[in-house]
């Protein structure tokens, strides 16, 4: 929580570490939302500028993941909102987006199996399972209620499981 | 459940990869942030570096390439026909991306196959099958595929032994049946893996065991006609091994012993009262497949204690409903004790959750609430209904005409305060009455809501439950759900918010986090509420939907 308090008081290198700290759970969670590189290191970027700005306004140290993953939850939903004009260019855009996700699936099991699995699911799946917020504070994070966090989590669990298990064997 | 959570998690947390442009964002901001000593100037740099974020940067260089293309193409027509250039560019982005293996076989490998007109599967291999969409398939849901190529598709568990392809519900949805090493059943939803994720690619995916069901040796496809209205209903029965068959249930248990058999068939219990004389043919074919639903074979009807033809509950086997002048009354089985629950019921059946659906007369009295049992009002039976959604207290139904039906569910009126304050019952599904305009009446003279979305939940700052759904001719309306039950109707209560001009292309409703402030960007108060999505002049616009008290 020193961390937090350094960079507060204008502490650089300590704001740093603190990304450092939380970039992996950062990544995964744009990623989990937005389905093209350019818009997640947007997304990322926009956070950061954001983060740094406001982080004097964190009130409890201690929710500085949940505080950082919440607006970039946001800045992804913004993006979102902000494509959907843009997917009227539909024969450009699929296309593209296609592209996009024969990358991706060359590049880890667990997105090529997220990729499987509902769109709906995969934040939720990913701010529990890798992020490792309590399904209280994911309720809180997406505003939607903590049952809703749950049938998410139990519709992904079973699906999840037999997938990654599917890759495990096509990779061995 | 907790092995399976630690291994997703353990293989989610194992998995540390950023892709390198990603991690530039990161190091690019650490650099800079570093190097600033003055935070003031570093976020008025980053904010100037914002502008040129990946995505635009991405978006000039598109144009540019879009502009370089214009041009290409423009000298290609100089020798090229353009129309087969825009073919082209279809093809590429209709294309649907399959992720499942093409595979290829020879002739030799082929274990065993199934086919119907839609669908054919063949084994392969121990583990493997390989699925082939025919064109039937294609055609009927219009999908961009080739039916000569095949999918493999592998079991992670258990060998195969057998393959069944048959149709559950209507004759265009096809079922994949597995008969596994052990004889337990697994299955593949062909039509709703195709659906899953469209737009990237799906996967046909083995969806597990079908519960309950063991020691099967083959299957059956089996048809029957609806009762109550046009068309033919499609089910797939399990064989076992001494023969006993069992009507295949792939969202429920299967119990073989119990000989209550699953169908979405209406039964009309008063029908079958006055059809006395049949009822020895309930003993002498119970094995039969039902053809044509004579629901006297039924076996879901128990023979209760007083000589009525008893339907029993698929929730709580303890208890068995029948109805006699219009009355209906509950059999509890072990007590051997009879409830009167209600007066004024015309029909009784069962619903997709397995609830009892008791069809109400024009005037009619509940006593009694029952948690098996849900109650219909008279004029709500029309059309097919959906559930689309529910809060705990609530339930929203649409119907296939776009009508839309509500029900409280036990314990409603008390969260709203309304119990002694109203006529309207919990347990019973009312419909939804129409406003002005965008209104249809249906053959009762009814005058239905013919909704294409709704939506429930708590809108503006004073969290007013409310019931929002859009009309055909794009009229937003909204009930006070409190205010619509103390008036004793779901039309109280009603305001129209927003109309959809032509130059609004509206995209559905959703839920949003409004944050009112003052000029200053102090935060007022913050609220999530039900908003109109449009897009207008190319922009994505919300409306907030107002309900009035």
């Amino acid at each position: 929580m020193k961390l937090v308090e350094k960079a507060k008081n204008g502490n650089a290198q300590a704001f740093n570490e603190l990304i450092e700290e939380n970039k992996l759970k950062m990544y995964k969670t744009a990623r989990a939302i937005l389905k093209n590189e350019e818009d997640i290191c947007d997304a990322i970027q926009e956070t950061l500028i954001s983060a740094y700005k406001n982080i004097n306004k964190l009130q409890e140290n201690k929710y500085f993941s949940t505080w950082i993953i919440r607006i970039l939850i946001n800045k992804c939903y913004d993006i979102i909102s902000k494509n959907k004009k843009i997917e009227n260019f539909t024969d450009i855009s699929a296309a593209e987006e296609v592209k996009v996700y024969d990358n991706y699936d060359s590049e880890s099991i667990v997105n090529k199996v997220l990729n499987e699995i509902d769109e709906e699911l995969k934040v939720v799946t990913v701010l529990y399972y890798y992020d490792g917020f309590s399904v209280k504070e994911i309720s809180e994070m997406l505003k939607i209620p903590e049952g809703t966090v749950k049938s998410r989590l139990s519709r992904a669990r079973d699906k999840l499981y037999i997938l990654l298990k599917r890759e495990e064997g096509v990779y061995e | 459940m907790n092995n399976n959570d630690n291994y997703i998690r353990k293989k989610m947390q194992e998995d540390n990869f950023i892709p390198e442009k990603v991690n530039k964002v990161f190091e690019n901001f650490s650099i800079n942030n570093i190097n600033e000593n003055s935070n003031n100037e570093n976020i008025q740099k980053q904010n100037v570096v914002s502008f040129f974020t990946y995505k635009n940067l991405n978006k000039f260089l598109s144009v540019a390439a879009v502009f370089l293309c214009v041009v290409l193409v423009g000298m290609g027509t100089l020798v090229k026909n353009k129309s087969t250039e825009v073919e082209n560019i279809n093809i590429v982005t209709n294309a649907v991306y399959i992720k499942n293996k093409e595979i290829t076989f020879s002739n030799e490998e082929v274990r065993a196959t199934s086919e119907n007109s839609l669908i054919k599967v063949s084994i392969v291999g121990d583990r493997t099958i390989a699925i082939q969409l025919k064109d039937k398939f294609i055609k009927t849901y219009n999908l961009n595929l080739d039916s000569s190529k095949q999918y493999e598709t592998v079991s992670q568990h258990k060998n195969i032994k057998d393959v069944f392809v048959g149709c559950i519900v209507s004759e265009n949805t096809p079922y994949v049946m597995l008969i596994m090493e052990d004889n337990t059943v697994e299955y593949i939803e062909i039509l709703y893996d195709v659906n899953s994720n469209t737009k990237y690619g799906f996967n046909f995916f083995i969806q597990g065991n079908v519960v309950g069901l063991s020691n099967v040796v083959s299957f059956e496809q089996g048809s029957r006609k609806y009762t109550n209205k046009e068309g033919i209903y499609y089910y797939i029965n399990a064989i076992r091994q001494d023969g006993k068959k069992r009507e295949i249930d792939i969202w429920n248990y299967n119990d073989w012993d119990d000989p209550t058999t699953y169908t979405y068939n209406k039964l009309n219990v008063n029908n079958e009262l006055e059809n006395n004389n049949e009822k020895e043919e309930i003993n002498n074919n119970e094995n039969e497949i039902i053809e044509n639903n004579q629901y006297l074979n039924d076996e879901r009807y128990y023979k209760c204690s007083l000589g009525k033809i008893c339907l029993k509950s698929k929730l709580d086997k303890n208890s068995a409903y029948y109805i006699e002048n219009n009355n209906l009354y509950r059999n509890n089985i072990s007590e051997d004790t009879y409830t009167h629950i209600a007066e004024g019921v015309d029909s009784i059946e069962f619903d997709e959750e397995n609830n009892i659906i008791v069809q109400l007369k024009q005037e009619y009295s509940i006593y009694l609430n029952d948690n098996n049992v849900f109650f219909e009002e008279y004029d709500v039976v029309a059309n097919e209904y959906t559930l689309v959604q529910n809060d705990d207290k609530f339930y929203v139904f649409r119907g296939n005409d776009g009508s839309i039906v509500i029900q409280i569910v036990q314990g409603g009126l008390q969260r709203l305060g309304l119990e002694g304050k109203t006529t309207l019952k919990e347990n019973v599904r009312y419909n939804v009455v129409g406003i002005n305009v965008g209104v249809q009446n249906n053959s009762n003279g009814n005058i239905y809501a013919n909704a294409i979305t709704t939506m429930l939940g708590e809108v503006g700052p004073n969290k007013i439950l409310c019931l929002t759904y859009v009309t055909l001719d794009g009229q937003i309306i909204s009930i006070d759900i409190k205010n619509a039950i103390e008036s004793n109707s779901f039309k109280g209560g009603t305001t129209t918010t927003a109309i959809l001009t032509k130059d609004k292309e509206f995209t559905g409703l959703g839920r949003k986090l409004i944050e009112e402030k003052y000029e200053d960007g102090e935060k007022i108060e913050e609220y999530e509420t039900i908003v109109v999505k449009y897009i207008q002049d190319g922009e994505q616009k919300y409306q907030e939907v107002v309900c009035l008290q």
